[in-house]
């Protein structure tokens, strides 16, 4: 799959951007600070309906833009055929701002209504929200009919490396779960509903075990988010065990051609399912190990089983090479995961995802460099971005466009 | 400076406060209101105030009323037998205006959520048990009609096993496809729901 078109107005830095792509090769280029990972981000975002960079979405918004909103748009290209991806993001000042109301959308259109409204007999209906007001949050729209944003992700599937992911190895494990997470969710939609709502349990679960532990509440009140976790974390757990079997094979390729012996990945859930038995029995059993926990879990007010403790370990033989690697070792691993994803979401969905790699080329040395490029040769759509062209081998320079960005403007 | 007459700012922000409504609509609701006649202004502050003043909840189903019991609490057209357990006051409203029911109600006031501290104890869930125990075997059934979602479930979860002891028949209301709706435009939740509930069809 490819873009054939990004449309940015108002993100971030950049102001209007109407950006034609197509299938091949994209080498973004500028200097710091002038857009590039902004436009990566644009990408990504259309592939999770999150941003993977920004705390709140208000932030995405250009500073000083007019319109109190941002908006992403891009025509896609997909193997089963075309489809318009528009994301609008609206971060209207706040109420205390005199200007809150001067969005004016809605003043003219609501007009005599009020009237005619009036005190009728029995008790009146709520009154409705503000039509087309600009409330903050988003609105996605696919071929130009409104969706919601968890039936949007994965249309289009994005594998993302940035100088962040060199630290994957040796990072938190939360780093790990993430990627995991991104992973999934783009390839699965009910692995993607699983996790939401799985969130929405454990905060209400451990907000419960503190309830508990302050004789607020009963112990017994946790059977039923007991039965909820388990039935969410199990499937969670399976189709991570499979994401981290179906990247070994790539991962452990890749590995070697960079010289060094394989990569044994090595998946560590905080609670192994085993995948042969029945998922409900799956459940009962997991359910059962919480029951084990109670005490403790209260006593430390924590949820301290399930998907949210798992990690991922990189091994090298019988070594951990978040431990005993080098620094050069950690990072091809992390390569080796960021191409084995690569190749389980087009196994799993069908269809290539589009590759970006921000920055991260002068972070890696001649040799990963190079296998790097090698493999990116059959991908669709690879969008590089570079501080530093001179950094980019000839042949791949070469068959590339280039596009050079300066101040939130493509040239 | 005051440019403008302290007595319509007030009223602005009054409204301001309300739900669903802004300060632009504030204003535009306050010069309505000024520029209509006398009598008409009168009438929405003493609705304002009656409202007030003489809305109690019953002290039976906890339901909003003026007279306690409530009408529906007093009524006996009604199956005393049969309660249906909601969250609030504006579920009744729902439920009367599907015309079909015929039993009474319990008003819980909310649903249980520990992330938002809302323990059993801030909801009428013990005022509920008592009425069932104390009503000597009157109450054959009770619907848990709580909001389908994770906090409304597990309401319901709650409820179930103190009820259960009073040999009452417990249930909950069924979850799947809204009438008149297509089922290429229902969620993958609901759908799935659906189809869990499924019966046998008596065509």
């Amino acid at each position: 799959m490819y873009l054939e078109s990004l449309d940015l107005t108002d993100f971030r830095n950049y102001e209007a951007l109407r950006l034609s792509l197509g299938a091949g090769r994209f080498i973004v280029a500028g200097d710091n600070a002038q857009g590039k990972s902004n436009l990566c981000e644009a990408i990504r975002m259309l592939a999770t309906m999150r941003s993977f960079r920004a705390g709140t979405d208000r932030e995405l918004v250009r500073w000083g833009s007019a319109g109190h909103f941002a908006r992403i748009a891009s025509d896609i290209a997909r193997v089963d055929g075309t489809l318009r991806l528009e994301i609008i993001i609206s971060a209207p000042p706040s109420a205390e701002d005199p200007l809150a109301s001067a969005a004016g959308l809605w003043a003219g259109e609501q007009g005599s209504r009020d009237e005619v409204g009036g005190m009728g007999a029995g008790l009146p209906p709520m009154p409705p929200a503000p039509p087309s007001r600009v409330a903050a949050g988003k609105r996605i729209k696919v071929n130009g009919a409104a969706r919601r944003a968890i039936d949007c992700v994965g249309l289009v599937t994005v594998v993302l490396f940035e100088p962040a992911d060199l630290d994957l190895v040796i990072g938190s494990p939360s780093g790990r779960r993430h990627f995991m997470d991104v992973t999934l969710c783009q390839i699965s939609r009910s692995y993607c509903r699983a996790l939401s709502h799985y969130q929405r349990v454990l905060t209400q679960r451990s907000a419960l075990l503190r309830r508990i532990r302050d004789n607020q509440d009963d112990p017994r009140a946790l059977d039923y988010w007991d039965g909820q976790l388990a039935a969410l974390a199990v499937p969670i757990i399976i189709e991570r065990a499979g994401l981290v079997t179906r990247c070994m094979p790539t991962a452990d390729q890749v590995a070697l051609k960079l010289g060094g012996r394989g990569l044994r990945l090595e998946y560590q859930p905080s609670y192994a399912v085993d995948a042969e038995l029945p998922p409900a029995t799956a459940v009962a059993a997991f359910t059962e190990k919480l029951a084990s926990l109670r005490r403790r879990e209260i006593a430390q007010g924590v949820n301290l089983l399930g998907p949210h403790r798992d990690d991922l370990a990189f091994m090298e033989g019988p070594v951990n090479l978040a431990v005993y690697g080098s620094r050069g070792q950690q990072r091809g691993a992390a390569l080796a995961l960021k191409l084995a994803e690569l190749e389980a979401i087009e196994i799993e969905t069908g269809d290539q995802p589009i590759l970006v790699l921000d920055d991260v080329l002068s972070e890696l040395d001649p040799t990963r460099r190079a296998a790097l490029l090698e493999s990116v040769g059959e991908i669709s759509q690879v969008i590089l971005t570079t501080a530093e062209p001179e950094s980019i081998p000839r042949a791949f320079a070469a068959s590339a466009r280039w596009l050079n960005v300066r101040d939130g403007e493509i040239g | 400076m005051q440019t403008t007459a302290a007595a319509v700012t007030a009223l602005i922000e009054e409204f301001a406060k309300l739900p669903g409504i802004g300060p632009k609509t504030a204003q535009r609701l306050t010069f309505f209101l000024l520029r209509s006649p006398a009598d008409q202004t009168r009438r929405l502050a003493d609705a304002i105030i009656r409202m007030k003043e003489q809305v109690i909840t019953c002290s039976t189903c906890f339901n909003i009323t003026e007279t306690d019991p409530c009408p529906i609490c007093a009524s006996p057209q009604r199956d005393h037998g049969l309660i249906c357990v909601v969250e609030e006051p504006l579920d009744v409203l729902a439920i009367e205006k599907t015309d079909t029911f015929r039993g009474v109600y319990h008003v819980l006031n909310g649903a249980l959520s520990p992330m938002e501290g809302i323990g059993p104890k801030d909801l009428r869930i013990a005022e509920l048990v008592a009425r069932v125990q104390h009503s000597s075997g009157e109450v054959r059934e009770v619907i848990l009609a709580t909001n389908p979602n994770y906090e409304g479930d597990y309401t319901a979860a709650y409820i179930a096993p103190l009820l259960r002891p009073l040999n009452v028949t417990l249930t909950r209301l069924a979850r799947g496809l809204p009438l008149g709706g297509d089922l290429e435009y229902a969620d993958e939740g609901t759908l799935s729901r659906a189809l869990e509930g499924r019966r046998a069809f008596e065509g």
